[in-house]
């Protein structure tokens, strides 16, 4: 009688732990013991919120509200084609193009640029090659090759044509970074940029004063 | 006199004519084709058989050409929209303009001639037989045959086995019985399997030793296995409210990480991207490789963005897109994306896997406390070219002095104290 029941524990154990090991489900995360510090009360990113009506945690900043230690006023000039001409005509990049700013350019180029505009900027990147993704206007195109630096701004801000606003991704000094790597790729016919360079300080506080609204580094 | 002139003239005939003759090629290398002048210049808001930020194209010189009676109108209106309606006034094209938003198309820097060459392109344009017989794939991203799962054929192969084995044991049975028989002696008695077992391990107590041996082995690992695998979510594959595939999307069509989760290097989170991310590429394509349009309608719908008038629909009650969520750290550890991956200087794939493989992502690494620390025993901190560290390093130098080090684990600044992960 006791070898029968030494049998049948040990039959007991060969089966949970079969149940235990055979968990191979991907859509669960498998056994968990006392889970309490995985699902947590306090709120994490992402987790959901009762609080809101949609229960989304991912939200914008209040209307008006700037983040603390920076200077991003709010992009003042606005998403119209007057506004496209307005900012191609008053913005100036406070970066110089030197060495080291069209190297971060090109960081940046390549996580948010190349994989449509390609490598060259001739508007060959891969969503549009493999990804069936309708091309951008090659930069040193006839339509691109002059496009002053403010119309650039504008246009990662806003968006234009098929391509959507960068801003949320990019914050200001990227955006005129990314800018001065792409520069380098247009081919521009003027060779104004040298005396850009040194004006730029001076027109980013004139501008400052004109227009409190506009979105200036210092 | 008269002969110089005649033959100065000639000369300068048979020189214009030879010049012409050889700039001819350059002329046909010089004008670029309607197709590089489309891809160029409209693609960015036209396509030629569908509406997307413009009016498709197909058509809309024989549209124009029917009313108006030549290319005239259409080339005029192209090359600078705004300054044709001032000039003309023409109510057919400020409709169209209302029709599209109001939004303005900018004007051109192309000849006439060029227009005509993107005209002629356009109405020359066949779609892409290839393309469109292109089955779609089934929904599911299929991939199920691949791999699979063994264990049904080794229950297969073991039944089949058992019973070969039976059939033998009888059949050797039959025979001993049937020489038991001609030679007079006693039959073997029918015994049942269990007990025939059970016989053969009393008679050879070596054999059940092992074998009892090796079953309590093989439970002690897989106990061992099974309560190591407690509360690790590695494998962890769940399905997620829209079929994304990491492997067309940052493998095929090579974005970078950092263009969704662009969190990740300044803040805790790397961040799941919001909608009007998706929606940079999806404005443009509305078809999926392996799903078609049914996926991507979810974006849609999630923003509101109506795919009729291409635009986003005004006041429209967004919703958010419920992703599962597959790596997740216990609350009592601090974890900061920034940190391992801009001083850190660490890949995705590092942690994370072949995520440029995965069409369904999963949870590449076991994400425990050994995992961790190994890594921070194992991996070098890049210290050069960055200031933070330069009296660090010098004092580690000093420090290490008997050993010559010149470089140094995350262990080595202290990384494996408790309170640097656990607050």
């Amino acid at each position: 009688m006791r070898k029968r029941s030494t049998y049948f524990g040990f039959g007991i154990i060969a089966a949970l732990t079969l149940l235990v090991v055979s968990c191979g489900d991907p859509e669960s995360p498998g056994v968990e013991y006392m889970p309490d510090m995985y699902r947590t009360p306090a709120l994490e990113p992402y987790s959901g919120n009762d609080f809101y009506a949609d229960s989304m945690e991912a939200r914008l900043p209040a209307e008006g509200t700037i983040p603390q230690g920076h200077n991003y006023l709010p992009y003042g000039i606005p998403e119209t084609t007057e506004g496209y001409e307005m900012a191609g005509a008053m913005l100036k990049n406070p970066y110089p193009a030197n060495d080291e700013i069209i190297a971060e350019g090109k960081v940046i180029y390549t996580k948010f640029c190349v994989h449509c505009h390609g490598e060259a900027g001739m508007g060959d990147g891969l969503t549009v090659t493999a990804g069936g993704h309708p091309p951008p206007p090659a930069y040193n195109s006839a339509a691109l090759k002059n496009l002053p630096e403010g119309k650039m701004f504008h246009t990662i801000t806003y968006g234009k044509n098929l391509m959507g606003s960068h801003a949320s991704q990019l914050n200001n000094e990227e955006r005129w970074k990314v800018i001065r790597y792409v520069q380098t790729m247009q081919g521009s016919d003027d060779e104004k940029e040298e005396d850009a360079e040194g004006e730029a300080e001076e027109t980013a506080e004139d501008m400052d004063a004109a227009d409190g609204e506009t979105a200036m580094l210092n | 006199m008269q002969n110089n002139w005649v033959s100065l003239t000639k000369k300068v005939y048979f020189l214009t004519g030879l010049f012409s003759i050889l700039l001819l090629p350059f002329k046909s290398l010089h004008a670029q084709s309607g197709e590089e002048l489309f891809t160029g210049n409209c693609t960015s808001c036209h396509a030629v058989n569908k509406k997307m930020i413009g009016p498709a194209l197909k058509g809309a010189r024989q549209a124009w050409a029917e009313r108006t009676g030549s290319d005239e109108a259409i080339i005029a209106w192209i090359k600078n929209s705004q300054g044709y309606i001032k000039e003309t006034g023409d109510p057919y094209a400020v409709e169209l303009l209302a029709a599209y938003n109001g939004t303005v198309m900018t004007p051109m820097a192309l000849s006439s001639d060029e227009v005509v060459s993107i005209l002629d392109y356009i109405d020359n344009w066949e779609p892409p037989v290839a393309e469109a017989a292109a089955p779609v794939a089934d929904g599911d991203g299929g991939g199920e045959a691949e791999g699979g799962n063994p264990l049904p054929w080794i229950i297969v192969l073991a039944v089949i086995l058992f019973i070969v084995v039976r059939v033998l044991v009888g059949v050797n049975k039959s025979l001993e019985n049937l020489r038991r028989q001609q030679e007079g002696e006693d039959t073997l008695p029918d015994v049942s399997i269990g007990e025939g077992v059970k016989a053969f391990f009393m008679k050879n107590q070596a054999v059940s030793v092992i074998v009892i041996v090796l079953i309590a082995a093989y439970l002690s690992v897989l106990g061992w296995d099974s309560l190591n695998a407690v509360g690790v979510y590695q494998g962890y594959e769940p399905s997620q409210p829209i079929w994304f595939s990491h492997k067309i999307h940052a493998g095929q069509n090579g974005i970078n990480c950092v263009y969704c989760h662009n969190s990740v290097e300044k803040g805790k989170s790397a961040g799941i991207p919001s909608v009007n991310i998706c929606m940079n590429c999806h404005m443009g394509v509305k078809q999926g490789k392996v799903t078609g349009s049914k996926e991507i309608a979810k974006i849609y719908e999630a923003i509101g963005w109506d795919t009729n008038k291409n635009r986003y629909i005004e006041g429209y009650d967004q919703k958010p897109i419920e992703w599962v969520r597959i790596h997740n750290l216990q609350d009592f550890v601090y974890f900061n994306h920034s940190q391992h991956v801009v001083v850190g200087k660490q890949d995705c794939e590092n942690c994370h896997g072949p995520v440029k493989e995965m069409d369904v992502m999963y949870q590449h690494s076991e994400l425990t406390m050994g995992w961790c620390i190994n890594c921070h025993r194992e991996t070098n901190v890049s210290m050069q070219g960055n200031e933070y560290y330069d009296k660090i390093h010098a004092d580690l130098v000093e420090k290490y002095k008997d050993q010559g080090l010149e470089t140094f684990t995350v262990e080595q600044i202290g990384g494996l104290e408790c309170g640097k992960c656990h607050y």
